[in-house]
């Protein structure tokens, strides 16, 4: 039996949803042959194997470090944190370092709340890069990713590999890249346009995490 | 002089009438709104608010609320089906779902590119307005390291280079501080949006279009979620309604009169020869009232022709007096006889209605048009059968006698309570309101308050600032501060940038080299200036723009152009007029908000239209006055002084009675129970006239003026039952004034003069 997938990257998904349009393509040249891309609806059985894996049917938790670039700023922004993943009710960021707090992506809204205060709802910009298919990230559902985005996919060393995700026609989506260690996600790359990325560094992934207290990091809207 | 066979000169003259009105496009020509009932020219603030309500964004909302969403997935495909339907649907110009992000969405755009003309001075103001530039830049980079410190700083990375200010986000804070959505749909199993309609709502052809696109778009939402359903009001619901309404309205009164008017004569008078010639009298009227009333007026409000209804009532009068008076031995000699009292009387109601014509209402100008032109051509049917009708003697038919009428008693009776009514004319309070002129739908506004307490109802109250300019708004809330007033105020004034600020920024930071102090601190700091090219080309073009107060006036404007949505609805402009929304969790009081350089408005007062509607009444008064004077000099001179005055004081008795019952219902009186009181004085003086003719030759009152007295009573009777309160009103009062009309006129005359003792004369 599989290892309890580290993580769903649908909500970081959403965080890349204020999008500048790009049309560049972050797939290495190498990797963007049809030797590497992946068929979702015939997906040799080790991709297959690799999909089925990452899919999150009970709560994870994991703890990350976020590092932000951009070209305003000479270096990279840093945010550390837990991650939460439900799959009734989404995903929660909670950051730890700078600041206390907590986001919750919902389509078309942030939630927000202070270590102690209030949820609030804060604007995502609802550009119509949020589409059905989103919905398809919280279940991991790959056919309804496929049809936004091409899938391009290699083994690395040892148990590792990794797997690109860039937009078929929708150029206000990110550019994604994934790496996992077997069926624990490691790293995630957003590349939101060529001046813009965050990457996600996994850690102290928690497959069977204790959710009595997780009421506090959830708003109580329910998921959309 | 001898006309044979008179009907055909009536029925061809009656066509030619038709066929001139023809030309003048009388169905075009209606209006419906009640804003059309007001002068087009009226200065009143209040009225040339509500004007500019009727013509832009406030009359095109229309609220939507689908209620039953049973869960997050469906409320997720109800928004999908609703945008799908809606929002490139050509009778929609806008759709909003009622949640943040939609709203900061679409205002981003504009701001991003007029942040720095917009809200920079804000920003400079807010921070003591320095003149230091390094402490400007240092202010500034705080805030931005600060800012991007915050996880969701994410959102608004792009903005930055062009943004460092940041100051759209905080313009979205102002904005949020001043209107906030409930978010709370989800739990409710509710969605909610704003629409905008891109045609009229007071027209019928855009009303059917957005009711279609409603309609297909709760089709397919219920195709995929039956259990969902879907309501919507807006003005265009709500005019719909009145329209149809009003129309039914029309049709029912004019039916009623028209029939009971026919009903009574075949009551008393049985004789079917007659029903033509009254039946053609009345097609003049009609014929006269619409071809006048189109050649004065441009348009013509439907409430008129309700009104006018009673116009058969009243014309059919004259038809009786020549039908049941004319008997003589020649044409000449019968139109020597009837001409007089038929003019004396007739004179005196179509002068009455002229009067209407000197008053500012277009809705009193066109009745008294519509009446008097009725009525003349009434008159001149009548007359010209009286000259050269056959006319032969009409038997009048008696009620069975009615024992218990012992006329002894009906002058002491009338008496008491005539002096019981009269004081009641001590009790009456004046209250105008323009809702008087809506026709309630119960249908309709109960849909209307159901879908807007689902929008929330408002805890607090509403009122309005308006001024010549948004400076003069600035000002007045300014002022309001300073009075350190108890209940707290809040307006999109702490959204808005005002004018003068704008130009005082300007002023302060023309002539000194921020641009290259900017660029130093954000390379201390860290940052990559170059990438901040955004930024400095947006403070260039600022700056080296000159602005002056107007240009900043028509910033501000364009500021307020760009508010997306419902929020559009706070704030507009409209000619010199511009205003916006003030709200407080409690009642201001008029004191406090008194000598502003803004006027203030409580919306109670903007919904009733009182101040100007109180004018329009006070006109009515001078008008009556004018009317009534004239009226009093043309009866001294006919009578006398003695008789004169007996004549022009016995028609107000029952009028001081009538006004006297309502104040004893404690019934605040309106405009319309004025115009009614009018009305009845210049109605009910033919009754007195003849009844103190009759009295001193010792004879009964004709007969004529008591059926007379029946068509009339029974036409404003019916006008009493209307569903529109002011109809109501003026229909009441005249009634009321009839009937004691004639029972004074009884009671001057005696017992012989009831149809009931009279017969065949």
């Amino acid at each position: 039996m599989p290892a309890r997938p580290a993580l769903r990257p649908g909500f970081l998904f959403l965080l890349a949803t204020s999008l500048c349009p790009q049309v560049f393509s972050a797939v290495p040249p190498d990797l963007e042959s049809p030797e590497f891309q992946l068929d979702v609806t015939a997906l040799e059985p080790v991709w297959r194997d690799r999909f089925e894996a990452l899919r999150v049917d009970e709560p994870v938790a994991a703890t990350f470090l976020e590092s932000r670039k951009n070209s305003f700023r000479k270096g990279a922004r840093t945010f550390s944190g837990t991650i939460r993943v439900d799959p009734q009710r989404g995903v929660s960021l909670h950051y730890a370092e700078p600041l206390d707090v907590i986001l919750v992506g919902a389509i078309g809204t942030l939630w927000r709340r202070p270590s102690s205060g209030e949820w609030t709802a804060y604007p995502a910009p609802d550009d119509g890069s949020i589409g059905d298919w989103t919905a398809g990230l919280w279940q991991f559902d790959f056919p309804a990713l496929a049809k936004e985005f091409a899938f391009y996919g290699r083994p690395l060393e040892g148990q590792a590999w990794e797997l690109f995700l860039t937009p078929r026609e929708n150029f206000r989506l990110p550019e994604i890249h994934l790496r996992a260690e077997d069926s624990r996600l490691t790293r995630i790359d957003l590349e939101l346009s060529p001046t813009r990325e965050i990457t996600y560094d996994l850690k102290e992934f928690d497959p069977s995490p204790e959710v009595g207290d997780w009421d506090r990091y959830f708003p109580p809207t329910p998921k959309p | 002089m001898k006309i044979r066979h008179p009907h055909r000169w009536v029925i061809f003259t009656l066509l030619l009438g038709a066929l001139a009105i023809i030309p003048l496009r009388p169905l075009d020509r209606l209006q419906f709104e009640v804003t059309s009932l007001l002068p087009a020219d009226e200065r009143d603030p209040a009225v040339q608010l509500v004007r500019s309500f009727a013509t832009q964004a406030q009359s095109r909302t229309v609220l939507l609320v689908a209620e039953g969403v049973p869960d997050a997935a469906a409320a997720q495909a109800v928004n999908r089906i609703m945008r799908a339907q809606l929002a490139e649907d050509p009778a929609v110009a806008e759709i909003w779902g009622l949640d943040p992000a939609q709203l900061d969405e679409s205002a981003l755009d504009s701001w991003k590119v007029h942040a720095v003309e917009w809200f920079w001075p804000q920003w400079w103001d807010s921070a003591g307005r320095p003149t230091d530039l390094e402490a400007i830049a240092n202010r500034a980079l705080d805030e931005l390291e600060t800012f991007l410190q915050r996880p969701e700083s994410f959102a608004w990375e792009d903005s930055v280079t062009t943004d460092p200010f940041l100051l759209v986000p905080h313009s979205l804070g102002r904005l949020g501080s001043v209107f906030s959505i409930d978010t709370g749909d989800h739990e409710a199993g509710r969605l909610r949006w704003w629409i905008k309609m891109s045609g009229d709502p007071f027209d019928a052809s855009a009303r059917q279009k957005l009711f279609h696109a409603l309609d297909r778009a709760a089709d397919a939402v219920r195709e995929e979620i039956p259990e969902v359903s879907l309501q919507s009001t807006g003005v265009a619901q709500l005019a719909d309604a009145s329209e149809t309404g009003i129309r039914a309205e029309i049709y029912r009164l004019n039916w009623l009169v028209g029939i009971s008017a026919l009903l009574i004569c075949a009551l008393f008078l049985r004789r079917l020869g007659l029903f033509g010639p009254l039946l053609l009298i009345l097609l003049a009227s009609l014929t006269g009232g619409t071809l006048l009333v189109f050649l004065l007026n441009a348009h013509l409000h439907v409430i008129t022709l309700v009104v006018g209804s009673i116009l058969i009532g009243v014309a059919i009068d004259y038809g009786l007096h020549v039908f049941l008076e004319a008997k003589a031995a020649s044409p000449v000699e019968r139109w020597k006889r009837v001409r007089r009292p038929l003019l004396v009387g007739s004179l005196s109601t179509i002068g009455g209605f002229a009067v209407l014509l000197l008053t500012e209402l277009p809705f009193l100008r066109q009745l008294g048009s519509f009446m008097a032109g009725g009525l003349l051509a009434a008159l001149g049917a009548s007359l010209f059968y009286a000259r050269f009708g056959t006319i032969r003697e009409t038997p009048v038919y008696l009620l069975p006698k009615l024992r218990w009428v012992e006329f002894p008693f009906l002058r002491t009776i009338l008496l008491v309570v005539a002096g019981l009514l009269v004081c009641g004319i001590a009790r009456i309070e004046w209250n105008d309101d323009i809702r008087e002129f809506n026709l309630a739908v119960p249908s309709a506004d109960a849909r209307d308050a159901a879908v807007r307490a689902a929008f929330g109802e408002d805890k607090g109250t509403h009122s309005l600032l308006l001024g010549e300019s948004w400076q003069a708004l600035h000002d007045s809330l300014e002022e309001i501060a300073r009075r350190d007033l108890e209940i707290p105020v809040s307006s999109l004034g702490v959204w808005a940038t005002a004018p003068r600020l704008m130009v005082e920024a300007h002023a302060a930071m023309r002539d000194q080299p921020f641009a290259s102090a900017f660029e130093q601190a954000l390379a201390a700091r860290g940052f990559e200036a170059e990438a901040f090219a955004p930024f400095f080309e947006q403070w260039k073009a600022w700056i080296e723009t000159p602005l002056s107060r107007t240009q900043a006036e028509q910033i501000a404007s364009a500021q307020f152009a760009s508010l997306p949505g419902p929020v559009a609805l706070l704030a507009g402009e409209s000619g010199d007029l511009h205003w916006w929304l003030l709200d407080s969790p409690q009642p201001l009081e008029a004191e406090s908000m008194a000598d502003l350089s803004a006027r203030w408005l409580p919306l109670a007062q903007l919904q009733s239209l009182n101040d100007a509607l109180t004018r329009y009444r006070e006109q009515m008064v001078r008008a009556s006055f004018y009317g009534l004077s004239a009226l009093a000099i043309g009866l001294l001179l006919g009578y006398g002084v003695r008789r004169g005055l007996i004549l022009l004081l016995l028609p107000a008795l029952p009028t001081a009675m009538s006004l006297g019952y309502f104040g004893w219902r404690d019934a605040p009186l309106t405009l319309f129970h004025l115009l009614g009181a009018f009305l009845s004085v210049c109605l009910t003086l033919d009754y007195i006239v003849f009844a103190t003719s009759a009295r001193t030759e010792n004879r009964p009152l004709p007969v004529s003026i008591s059926l007379s007295a029946f068509t009339t009573g029974v036409s404003f009777a019916w006008l009493a039952t209307s569903h529109i309160p002011a109809i109501s009103a003026l229909g009441a009062t005249v009634a009321m004034s009839v009937a004691f009309a004639w029972l004074l006129a009884l009671a001057l005359t005696g017992a012989s003069s009831l149809p009931i003792k009279q017969s065949l004369r």
